[in-house]
C-alpha cells in the first residue's frame, strides 16, 4: 500500500437547506428571545414602581374640588304660594315644599315631576307665621289665631313613595297655656316633643308625650326671658339651651327647665345678624351677618364647668349677607347662600371656602340639601331648581390632617384621629399628627435602645475581634435577622409586658450593674496570672462575658427585692404613679423600644460592621504604628472614615423602624395619643392602616386617607433609603482613591 | 492608693472601652440565645404530660377539694390582693401564689385560678387521677368510677374490681369508640361533603343558565333529577350515618370529680385518656411524641387553644412555594433585562437605585396595594367576567391564597433582582464573548451559558425572599389570611388547588391566638409552641435553599460574590 494522502475530507456541505433553516430558526429563536426579555424585564420593573402610581392614584381624588351641576330633569312649572319652608325627604327623593297658606307641595327632584299637593285644613283663615322644625319630618306650625299644629311627614311604600300626613296631638291646632305664640322651637325624639313658645313677652316650655295622642303637656314651665322679642328661636336639647336672636347682633342663651336660673346675653357681631341656624346634630349654631361674616359657635364648659357659648371659628367671609344654610352630617360640610344668590360651600373644620358660585342671580327664598345623595333644592323667584352637588371628599382638607381643630364634642383643641364613631351624628376625624407622632416616638425609642448595643458591638466585631471568631460570630448575628418580627412581638407582649412589670426594679438595676460588672470583671481579668490569662487567644475575650453576664442577671434578681422594699416601699410601680406622677401602661414605648430595637439590630450591626471592615487596614496600621493604641486607632481614625457609612446604616435602620408593624400592632394599646413618656402608648402609622384597613369601604374618605398613610410611609422610606444609597457609593468612591 | 493609681491608670488605657463593646456583642448573643431557649421551654413544655395535683384549699371557714394541673407560681404583692379584695392577715408584703388548671370547663366559669400557696394542704399526686381530652369543654380531671353500655351497668370500682382492670376495659372501648368515630367523620367530611358540594354546583349551573335567559323545562327538570338523585344519596349516608351515632354513643362512663360529685359522660367524647401521676420516664415520652404528632398534623379545636396548626403549616408553606413560584421567573427575567439587554446609561441605574429602594419599603404599603389592585380591582374584574353566578358573594374579590403569594411575590422581587443582578456581574465577559465568538446567538449564550453559571445566586435571591416572606404577617392580614379555615386549600376536587380559598398561616395564628383568643391563658402554651414551630420552618427553609445552593455551586463551579 502506497502512503496514500489523507482520505478525502468528509463531505461537509455547509449550506444545505436543512442547515440555512436551522440557523434561520436560531436567529428567529434569539430575536423571540429578545422581545420577550425586553417586554418582560421592562413589565416587571415597571410593575414594580407601579405601586407609587397606584398609591398616587387612590389618593388624588381627595385633592378634586367640589363641583355642583344641574339635574338633567328640573321642575318646569312656577310653585303657587309664598314659600315658608322647603325640605328634602325620604333620603333625598322627595322634595316638600310649605307655603304660608298651609300648602304641602311634594315632588320628586330626580324626574322634575310634581308627586301631589295637600292643603292643610287651617282654620277659617288663619295662615302659618311661623314654622319650627322639630326633626325627622315633624313641623310644628305656629297659626295667625295663635294656635300651635304639630304636623308629621311620612311616606309609604318602598319604590313609589306616597307622602302621608300624621297629626301627633290630634287634627286640632292646640291652643298653648301661654297664649297665642308669636315664635316657636321645638325638638322631638322618639318618646317627647319639647316645644318652647314665646308670647306675650313671656318664654314658655312644653312637653307632650308623642306615644299617647294627649293634647295635654306633661309640662310647662315659664322660661326667664331676656328683654328683647326673639326673631328666631333654636333649641339645643344636648346642652339643655335655649338660644334666642336678638337685634343689633345680640343672642340670648336662656336654659331650660332650670327655675333660679338666668339667662345671659351675649354679643355675637357689632351688625346685624342674617343667618341664624343650627347644623344637623344641634350641637353647633352657624352665625352670619350683614358684612358677610360667617362663624361656628358651640359650647364648651369654663372653669366651673358651665356651658358658655363661645365663638370656635371664622370662615372665608362672603361678599353679601347669608341668608341660608343647610348641612350634611357625615362629611361636616355644609352650604350657605347669600343675599345676591351664590351659594358656597364650607367644610366645617377648615375656614375656607370649597366651591362658591352664583347660582340664582338674586335673593333666595329657601334651600333644602339631602345628605344622602346631595340633592339640593334651591328656591327663587317661585321656581325651585335641582342640583347635584358633588364633594365627595369635602372634609379632607390640609388644616383637617395637619392642623390642630376643635371638634364639637371637644373642651379644646387638638390633634384627634377617630376613624370609627359609635354616635351616628358625629363625622369621623382625621388628623395625621397623632399617628405620625407615634410612629416617630416608637422609631426613637428603638433607635435608642438599638443603636449602642448595635455600634458597639459592630465596633468590636470588625475591629477587635479575632477573625476566626469573627467568621462564626457574624452568621450567628444574621441569624437574629431571621426570627420573625411576629415572634419578636408575640415574646414582648405576652413575656416581657408581665415580667417587666413585675420585676421592674430588677431590670433597673440590672441596666446599672451590667456595664460596672462588666469593667470590674474586665481589671480583675486583667490582674490574673498570665498562665490563666493565655488560655484565651487575643481576641475571644467575648466568650467569657458570655459568662459573665449571666452571673450578673441570676445575681440581680435576689438583690432586687430588698433594694425595692427599701427605696420604693416595696413596689415600684405603685410608687412610680404615686410619687412621681409617671402612670405605668404595661404595654409602653420602654417594651415596644426593646423589641423593636432587637429587631433592627441585625440591620444596623451588619450594614455598620461592613463600613468600619470597609475602611482600608492601611490606616490603621498607619496610626498603630505612630504609637496610638487600637482604641485611639479607631476613635481617630476609623470611625471618622467610616462615619457615612455608620450614618447610612443609622438611615436604613431608620427607615426600617417607621414600617414596622407586627411589634408596634401587638405591644402597644393601639391608641392614639400624643405622650412622649415612655411609659405610655402610642399608634403607628403601619399599625393603623393593619388595623383600619380591613374595615374600610372601597372609595370613602377613609379608605383614601388610609391610602394617603401609605404613600407617606413610600416616600419616606423611600427618600431615605435613595439618601443612604448615595452616601454608601459616594464613599466606595472615596475608598478606591485611597 | 496605690490601688487606686492603678485603676486610674488601666482606665486611661483604654481597654475598659474594649470590654464594653464586648459587652454589647456578649449582650446580642445572649438574648438571641435566651430567647430560642425561652421559645423552645415553653413550646415543649405543653406536650410534656404534667403531674396532677391533688390538695385541699383553705377558704374563709371552709376547706374544699381540688383537682388540677400547677402551671406556675408567682410573688404578688399583698397590696395587689387586698385592692382586688382579698383580705389577708400577714405582715409580709408579698405572698406566693400558684395557677392550677382544673379543666371542667362547662362546670367552672375560669379554668385557670390563683390559690394562695398559705392556702394548700395535703398535697399528693394519686396514681389513679385520670386526664380526659375531650373534643368539646376541654380537659376532665378526676377519678374514672364506672362504665356503663347501652345504660346498663359494665364495670365498677369497687372491692372486687380494681381501677386497673377498670381502666383496661376503658381504653379498649375508647379505642373502638375512636375508631368508629373516625368512620362518622369520614362520612361527614368525604362524602357528604362531596354531595353537598355538588348540590351547589348545580345552583351555580342553574344560575349560571338563567344569566343567560330563561330556563326551558327540559332543563329545569334535568336538574331536578339530578338533585332528587343526590338527595337520596344524602339521606342513605344520612341513615348509616345515624346507626354510627347510635353505636358510638352507647358506651358511657362515670368520673369522680374534686368536689365529691359523680357525673356521667359519653365515651364518643374523649379523645385521649390517661393518669400523669403513674406514667413512667417511657409512658411520658411516648406521650409527649403523641402530642407533638398529634400538633402537626391535627386541626385547632377550642378556639384555638387545643389541637394542632396543621392547616396554619400548610397554609405557609404553600403560600411560600406559590410565592417562589411567582417571583423566580419574574425576578430573573427583570435581572437579566436590566444587566443583560438594557441601555447602560442613566435612566438603567435610576431604576436600578428604584429596585434597590423597593427592598426597604414597609411591608405593609404592599398589603395595602395588594388589597386595593389585587383583591378589590383584578379580583373583582375576574369575578365579573368569569363568575358572575356566585356574585354578590365574592371568589376572588376578596382575600386568598393566589392574591397573598402575589402581594408577597412583588415584595420580594426587588431581593431576587438583586442578588440575580449581582450574580451575572461576577460572570465574567470573556466567557459571553467566547460563546458568541463560536457563533451562538445572544439567546444561546443565555440560556446554555449564563444562566447556569448564575444559577447560585439565583438561589441566594429565592432564599432570600423565602426567607423575608416566611415571615411576613402584616400584609397577609389584609390578603387573605383568616383565623380559622373549614378546609385546605388542595384538596380531592379539581381543580385540587383552590386558589381563591383564603387560608391560615403560622405567623398569623400567633398573633390571632395570642392576643384575640378568649382564653389567654390557656392558648399561651400553644402559641409558644406555634412560634418554635414558624422558627424551624424558616431555618428549614433557609437550610434546604442552602443546601440546593451548595449542590448548584459544586456543579457549575463558579465565581459568585462573597455573600
Amino acid at each position: 500500500m502506497s502512503t496514500s494522502p489523507l482520505p478525502p475530507p468528509p463531505d461537509l456541505q455547509l449550506s444545505t437547506p436543512l442547515r440555512k433553516r436551522w440557523l434561520q430558526l436560531r436567529r428567529y429563536k434569539d430575536r423571540l428571545a429578545t422581545l420577550f426579555i425586553m417586554l418582560g424585564g421592562l413589565g416587571v420593573i415597571l410593575s414594580v414602581l407601579m405601586i407609587l402610581f397606584y398609591l398616587l392614584y387612590q389618593v388624588v381624588p381627595l385633592l378634586t374640588s367640589a363641583r355642583i351641576v344641574p339635574l338633567e330633569q328640573q321642575i318646569d312649572q312656577p310653585l303657587s304660594g309664598q314659600s315658608l319652608f322647603m325640605a328634602l325627604d325620604a333620603e333625598g327623593q322627595v322634595g316638600v315644599r310649605l307655603t304660608r297658606q298651609g300648602t304641602l307641595q311634594f315632588f320628586q327632584p330626580s324626574s322634575g315631576t310634581l308627586l301631589q299637593q295637600q292643603s292643610l285644613d287651617l282654620p277659617g283663615n288663619s295662615h302659618i307665621t311661623d314654622l319650627a322644625d322639630a326633626g325627622d319630618g315633624l313641623m310644628v306650625l305656629a297659626l295667625s289665631d295663635g294656635r300651635v299644629l304639630p304636623v308629621q311627614r311620612q311616606y309609604t311604600g318602598a319604590k313609589d313613595l306616597q307622602p302621608v300626613l300624621h297629626y301627633p296631638l290630634g287634627i286640632e291646632p292646640l291652643s298653648l297655656q301661654s297664649g297665642p305664640a308669636s315664635r316657636l322651637a321645638a325638638f322631638a325624639d322618639q318618646q317627647q316633643l319639647l316645644l318652647v313658645s314665646f308670647s306675650a313677652g313671656q318664654l314658655h316650655q312644653f312637653r307632650f308625650d308623642l306615644s299617647r295622642p294627649d293634647p295635654v303637656p306633661l309640662q310647662s314651665v315659664s322660661l326667664p326671658t331676656p328683654g328683647f322679642e326673639p326673631r328666631k328661636l333654636l333649641l339645643m336639647p344636648q346642652q339643655s339651651r335655649l338660644l334666642a336672636l336678638g337685634p343689633e347682633g345680640r343672642l340670648g342663651v336662656i336654659p331650660l327647665h332650670g327655675a333660679g336660673q338666668t339667662y345671659e346675653v351675649i354679643r355675637a357681631s357689632r351688625e346685624e345678624i342674617t343667618l341664624f341656624e343650627l347644623l344637623p346634630g344641634r350641637r353647633s349654631l352657624m352665625l352670619g351677618d350683614r358684612s358677610g361674616a360667617l362663624s361656628q359657635w358651640f359650647f364648651v364648659p369654663d372653669e366651673y364647668d358651665t356651658p358658655k357659648l363661645q365663638q370656635i371659628r371664622q370662615y372665608d367671609p362672603l361678599s353679601s349677607a347669608p341668608l341660608l344654610l343647610a348641612g350634611r352630617d357625615q362629611d361636616n360640610s355644609f352650604v350657605t347662600l347669600e343675599h345676591n344668590g351664590t351659594l358656597s360651600l364650607y367644610s366645617l373644620t377648615s375656614s375656607r371656602v370649597l366651591l362658591r358660585s352664583n347660582l340664582l342671580g338674586g335673593k333666595p327664598d329657601t334651600l333644602a340639601l339631602s345628605p344622602h345623595n346631595g340633592h339640593l333644592l334651591l328656591e327663587h323667584d317661585h321656581r325651585v331648581s335641582s342640583w347635584q352637588l358633588q364633594a365627595p371628599h369635602a372634609e379632607i382638607t390640609l388644616s383637617s390632617l395637619w392642623g390642630e381643630i376643635w371638634h364639637e364634642d371637644y373642651d379644646e383643641p387638638g390633634y384627634i384621629w377617630q376613624s370609627s364613631t359609635n354616635a351616628t351624628d358625629s363625622a369621623a376625624k382625621y388628623s395625621l399628627v397623632p399617628l405620625v407622632f407615634g410612629t416617630l416616638k416608637a422609631a426613637l425609642y428603638a433607635m435608642l435602645m438599638a443603636t449602642p448595643m448595635a455600634i458597639c458591638g459592630a465596633i468590636y466585631t470588625a475591629y477587635f475581634m479575632a477573625p476566626a471568631l469573627r467568621r462564626k460570630i457574624k452568621p450567628m448575628i444574621e441569624m437574629m435577622a431571621a426570627i420573625p418580627s411576629v415572634v419578636l412581638g408575640f415574646l414582648a407582649g405576652l413575656w416581657l409586658a408581665p415580667f417587666m412589670q413585675a420585676h421592674l426594679t430588677a431590670i433597673l438595676l440590672l441596666i446599672l450593674l451590667l456595664p460596672i460588672s462588666i469593667l470590674l470583671f474586665a481589671f480583675s481579668w486583667e490582674k490574673m496570672p498570665q498562665r490563666i490569662r493565655f488560655l484565651l487567644p487575643e481576641g475571644w475575650d467575648v466568650i467569657l462575658l458570655l459568662g459573665v453576664i449571666p452571673l450578673v442577671a441570676w445575681l440581680a434578681f435576689p438583690l432586687a427585692g430588698p433594694i425595692e422594699d427599701r427605696l420604693f416601699d416595696g413596689q415600684l410601680v405603685l410608687w412610680l404613679g404615686n410619687q412621681v406622677g409617671i402612670s405605668y401602661d404595661q404595654r409602653n414605648a420602654l417594651i415596644v423600644g426593646i423589641a423593636m430595637g432587637f429587631a433592627i439590630i441585625p440591620t444596623l450591626f451588619s450594614l455598620t460592621e461592613d463600613a468600619i471592615h470597609a475602611v482600608p487596614r492601611h490606616l490603621s496600621n498607619g496610626a498603630l504604628a505612630l504609637g496610638a493604641t487600637p482604641w485611639q486607632a479607631l476613635t481617630w481614625m476609623i470611625l471618622p472614615a467610616a462615619s457615612a457609612g455608620i450614618f447610612s446604616a443609622l438611615m436604613i435602620g431608620f427607615g426600617r423602624a417607621i414600617g414596622e408593624t407586627m411589634i408596634v400592632l401587638m405591644v402597644t394599646g393601639n391608641t392614639p395619643i400624643m405622650e412622649m413618656n415612655i411609659f405610655e402608648g402610642m399608634r403607628t402609622l403601619a399599625a393603623n392602616i393593619a388595623i383600619e384597613m380591613p374595615e374600610s369601604s372601597v372609595g370613602s374618605s377613609h379608605y383614601r386617607v388610609l391610602f394617603l398613610t401609605a404613600l407617606l410611609l413610600f416616600l419616606f422610606t423611600l427618600v431615605v433609603n435613595t439618601l443612604a444609597e448615595l452616601i454608601r457609593q459616594q464613599l466606595r468612591r472615596k475608598y478606591r482613591a485611597l | 492608693m496605690r490601688s487606686d493609681n492603678r485603676l486610674m491608670r488601666w482606665f486611661h488605657t483604654d481597654t475598659p472601652w474594649v470590654w464594653l463593646n464586648a459587652g454589647a456583642v456578649a449582650l446580642c448573643l445572649l438574648t438571641l440565645l435566651g430567647i430560642l431557649l425561652l421559645i423552645s421551654a415553653q413550646g415543649l413544655a405543653h406536650f410534656w404530660p404534667a403531674g396532677l395535683l391533688q390538695a385541699q384549699v383553705a377558704t374563709d371557714s371552709q376547706s374544699r377539694r381540688i383537682i388540677g394541673e400547677v402551671i406556675r407560681h408567682e410573688q404578688v404583692p399583698v397590696l395587689q390582693l387586698q385592692e382586688a379584695g382579698i383580705s389577708l392577715d400577714t405582715d409580709q408584703t408579698e405572698v406566693q401564689r400558684t395557677l392550677i388548671r382544673n379543666g371542667n370547663r362547662e362546670f367552672s366559669d375560669n379554668d385557670y385560678f390563683w390559690v394562695l400557696e398559705s392556702a394548700l394542704s395535703d398535697r399528693h399526686y394519686p396514681d389513679h387521677l385520670a386526664v380526659f381530652e375531650r373534643a368539646r369543654w376541654g380537659r376532665l380531671y378526676g377519678y374514672l368510677r364506672e362504665l356503663s353500655e347501652d345504660g346498663a351497668l359494665l364495670m365498677r370500682q369497687g372491692p372486687d374490681t380494681d381501677q386497673e382492670a377498670l381502666w383496661h376495659e376503658f381504653e379498649q372501648r375508647r379505642q373502638r369508640t375512636e375508631a368508629l368515630q373516625r368512620e362518622i367523620d369520614r362520612i361527614e367530611s368525604n362524602m357528604l361533603g362531596q354531595i353537598n358540594r355538588t348540590l351547589e354546583q348545580l345552583r351555580l349551573e342553574q344560575r349560571r343558565l338563567e344569566l343567560l335567559g330563561p330556563l326551558q323545562v327540559p332543563q329545569l327538570e334535568a336538574l331536578a333529577r339530578e338533585r332528587a338523585d343526590l338527595e337520596q344519596d344524602y339521606h342513605l349516608l344520612q341513615k348509616r350515618l345515624t346507626r354510627l351515632q347510635q353505636q358510638v354513643g352507647r358506651n358511657r362512663f362515670r368520673v369522680e370529680m374534686a368536689d365529691g360529685q359523680v357525673l356521667e359522660f359519653a365515651m364518643a367524647d374523649v379523645i385521649r385518656a390517661y393518669r400523669p401521676n403513674g406514667m413512667g420516664l417511657s409512658d411520658k415520652l411516648e406521650h409527649f411524641g403523641i402530642k407533638l404528632w398529634e400538633f402537626l398534623s391535627d386541626s385547632p379545636r377550642e378556639g384555638n387553644t387545643e389541637g394542632g396548626v396543621f392547616p396554619a403549616l400548610f397554609g405557609t408553606v404553600l403560600m411560600v412555594l406559590l410565592m417562589s413560584l411567582l417571583v423566580t421567573p419574574f425576578g430573573v427575567l427583570a435581572a437579566v433585562y436590566l444587566h443583560e439587554y438594557a441601555y447602560q446609561g442613566r435612566l438603567t441605574r435610576l431604576i436600578r437605585i428604584a429596585v434597590n429602594n423597593l427592598a426597604g419599603v414597609p411591608s405593609i404599603v404592599y398589603g395595602i396595594f395588594g388589597l386595593g389592585f389585587f383583591v378589590y380591582f383584578l379580583g373583582g374584574s375576574i369575578d365579573a367576567l368569569f363568575f358572575p353566578e356566585v356574585l354578590p358573594a365574592p371568589t376572588f374579590g376578596t382575600g386568598g391564597l393566589l392574591w397573598a403569594s402575589a402581594t408577597l411575590a412583588l415584595l420580594t422581587l426587588p431581593v431576587v433582582i438583586v442578588a440575580t443582578e449581582e450574580g451575572l456581574r461576577t460572570i465574567p465577559t470573556s466567557l459571553r464573548e467566547g460563546a458568541l465568538a463560536l457563533g451562538a446567538t445572544r439567546a444561546e449564550t443565555l440560556w446554555k451559558v449564563v444562566l447556569p453559571m448564575a444559577s447560585p445566586a439565583m438561589m441566594t435571591g429565592v432564599i432570600l425572599a423565602i426567607a423575608r416572606a416566611a415571615g411576613e404577617v402584616a400584609p397577609l392580614m389584609l390578603v387573605g389570611v383568616v383565623k380559622l379555615v373549614p378546609q385546605l386549600p388542595v384538596d380531592g376536587h379539581f381543580p385540587y388547588l383552590h386558589l381563591d380559598q383564603k387560608f391560615m398561616h403560622l405567623g398569623f395564628h400567633i398573633y390571632d391566638v395570642g392576643f384575640h383568643s378568649a382564653n389567654t391563658e390557656a392558648a399561651q402554651p400553644l402559641v409558644y409552641a406555634t412560634a418554635l414551630l414558624l422558627l424551624l420552618v424558616i431555618l428549614l427553609l433557609n437550610l434546604s435553599a442552602i443546601l440546593m445552593r451548595n449542590h448548584l455551586r459544586a456543579r457549575f463551579r463558579t465565581l459568585e460574590p462573597e455573600l
